[in-house]
């Protein structure tokens, strides 16, 4: 990775603040002053309580980097590339001060570690797994916890300090449309956020890395935004010369997925996290001073209050309270969590296959061993006493090394299009001949790997007596 | 298959709306009827922001495609989950909303109403069919004074704009 520590970033038209900020990934990032208004603000400063990499801490001990290091680095590389893109697009001084703006404030709405509370819907139980059928789901749109971006919007339109220092109601809208994808007034503007180079992934990508110290995420991100180009038409993507690092950006996510992300370890107190988060609000959310509902996580980012303690520190409270809880499975997750005793991985399933195999599809480990759990874990749980909700049944998503290998097939090229379409990285060649989409060349690795995916299948046990997970560990080999 | 990607899928069956990812007028209904449910007042919990032809969700394609990349649990939850009563109610109006005036396919009437009802609600654009249309046409669109007007009318009158 080629780093510069004295590069400045944004400031060359940056006559009116002299403030900035070192960063280990961008070298010295330099708002304008009415950007620090903004940083400078309470609920900006918030991000600094919220680890981006969630529980990632708990297995790589120097991973405590926070959402505000990440919203810097966006906001340098969005910088960046509107140097590049703004001679090449009909972008107006207001917009590329919006754009900004909505790069430095796009994980404003953020929930207390990360992903992992916003989630929490989303997560089956076991019992939910196993219960006879037919299982009913309830879909009330209050009781859902909203999306971050839709809580950014409420806070940057909503809380005065940040309001206020945006420019008013009017701009914090505007801001807000900007990062949620709302803004319908420029096609170019939506063309530009959802262009082929992901700002936000080429941000975190080499800072978690840099964090966890693992290898794996080190983009060479300089190479990359000095080979950034956009054709005539206005497409954004890079010089044919940095093809191979841009390949080596798209397995670069795949790595530290499957070492960092999806971390056996990491994963498993995510998950017994979530799982304890959703029982305690299920039984009796005010006892655990959970929020309820998605209307209450709203009312939490409309209050001054309210909001600044919505921090990670905010779920530690929850998983303390949760260790005097008279529910034993609830009891046994916040022991894993506060006392750090990870869930004991009892099974992994992994498959990689053709996304458009049906047979593969049918027939892989990971089915077999989903199959396997529905049929045998209850008499598992039965057998070694202990309750089915100790045990975590783990999905994470389906992994693939670029867009088109989950959402996009080839022969959809010539139709319309859509955002993933947009997303694909695409070189731009010197000659002014069509830019070329990278899967899509046979001399790319990616169009050998890119319509495969990567399923993952995970036993948890959460349990202290060693000699039970043993043996639990070896019964559940025996499933075949 | 976790809760949203079940209720997507329920969803869409009890709309009677096949999950055809193979073409893109199926993958812009799916996008789009899921889109009305939600603002139907269904909890299925995916975030739209606004592409090219009207609202869309990165994420429930990305989990449609990861469904139909998993037969097995798709059975699983088509032959061994239902919606509660009330979410059912709910999606047989948005299946009467659907219905579309005579001379527009239902792709594009659904693209329509899910467009005209992102536009007022995310505050795009004021109530005003005239100002709707005009957005519209910046992206491409060439739906009527008339249609427009159609869809503003019938969102009104099933409670999703008010």
């Amino acid at each position: 990775m080629h780093l510069s520590a004295s590069r400045n970033i944004a400031s060359s038209d940056n006559p009116e603040s002299n403030r900035g900020v070192v960063d280990p990934i961008h070298g010295t990032i330099k708002p304008h002053a009415d950007e620090w208004r903004v940083i400078d603000t309470a609920s900006f400063q918030r991000l600094r309580q919220l680890k981006q990499l969630g529980l990632g801490y708990l297995v790589y001990p120097n991973a405590t980097h926070t959402r505000f290091a990440h919203s810097l680095g966006v906001f340098a590389v969005m910088c960046r590339i509107l140097d590049i893109a703004k001679n090449k697009l009909p972008l107006k001084e207001q917009q590329v001060k919006d754009l900004r703006l909505a790069a430095l404030l796009h994980d404003i709405g953020h929930y207390p570690y990360s992903h992992l509370m916003e989630l929490v819907d989303a997560v089956r139980l076991p019992e939910e797994y196993l219960a006879a059928n037919p299982r009913t789901l309830r879909l009330e749109a209050t009781e859902q916890y909203p999306d971050h971006e839709e809580l950014g919007k409420i806070i940057v339109t909503e809380q005065a300090d940040i309001r206020d220092a945006i420019g008013g109601i009017d701009r914090a809208e505007r801001i807000a449309a900007l990062f949620r994808r709302d803004r319908v007034a420029d096609p170019q503007l939506s063309k530009l956020l959802h262009s082929s180079l992901d700002i936000d992934r080429l941000d975190y990508l080499p800072r978690d890395a840099r964090a966890a110290g693992v290898p794996y995420g080190r983009i060479d991100i300089n190479y990359i935004l000095q080979n950034v180009k956009a054709n005539p038409q206005g497409v954004i993507g890079i010089d044919p010369k940095a093809r191979l690092a841009a390949e080596h950006f798209l397995l670069a996510r795949y790595f530290m997925q499957r070492t960092v992300y999806y971390h056996k370890t990491t994963f498993g107190f995510e998950e017994a996290f979530r799982h304890l988060i959703r029982r305690c609000r299920d039984i009796d959310a005010e006892k655990y001073g959970l929020p309820a509902n998605g209307a209450a996580v709203r009312q939490i980012a409309k209050n001054r209050a309210g909001l600044y303690e919505f921090t990670d520190s905010f779920l530690d409270s929850v998983a303390q309270r949760a260790l005097a809880a008279d529910d034993q499975i609830i009891r046994s997750l916040a022991h894993a969590i506060v006392y750090r005793h990870p869930p004991s991985l009892l099974r992994e399933a992994v498959a990689i296959f053709e996304r458009t195999n049906r047979d593969a599809q049918k027939h892989n480990a990971c089915e077999a061993f989903l199959a396997a759990i529905r049929a045998r874990l209850p008499a598992l749980s039965s057998t070694f006493n202990l309750p089915t909700g100790q045990f975590l049944i783990a999905e994470p998503k389906s992994l693939t090394f670029e867009k088109r290998g989950s959402t996009i097939r080839p022969q959809d090229s010539d139709k319309q299009p859509t955002a993933e379409w947009d997303e694909l990285i695409r070189l731009i060649p010197d000659d002014g001949s069509e830019p070329i989409i990278l899967v899509d060349d046979p001399g790319s690795l990616l169009h050998g790997i890119a319509g495969k995916t990567c399923r993952i299948v995970r036993l948890y046990v959460v349990d202290t007596d060693e000699d039970r997970v043993r043996r639990l560990k070896e019964e559940v080999k025996s499933w075949g | 298959m976790d809760r949203r990607q079940i209720a997507a899928v329920l969803a869409l069956e009890r709309l009677s709306i096949p999950l055809r990812l193979d073409t893109f007028e199926y993958r812009l209904l799916a996008q789009k009827v899921l889109y009305l449910a939600q603002a139907g007042g269904l909890g299925i919990g995916y975030p739209y922001s606004w592409y090219l032809r009207g609202p869309y969700s990165s994420a429930l394609t990305r989990d449609l495609f990861a469904s139909q990349a998993d037969p097995a649990s798709m059975e699983d939850v088509t032959q061994n989950w239902k919606l509660d009563d009330n979410a059912g109610e709910r999606l047989d109006r948005i299946r009467k909303l659907l219905q579309p005036p005579k001379g527009i396919r239902l792709w594009d009437w659904s693209e329509l109403l899910a467009s005209v009802h992102f536009l007022i609600d995310r505050k795009q654009a004021a109530q005003d069919t005239e100002e709707i249309e005009r957005r519209l046409r910046a992206f491409g669109k060439n739906f009527s004074r008339r249609e427009v007007e159609d869809a503003f009318e019938c969102l009104k009158e099933y409670s999703l704009l008010r």
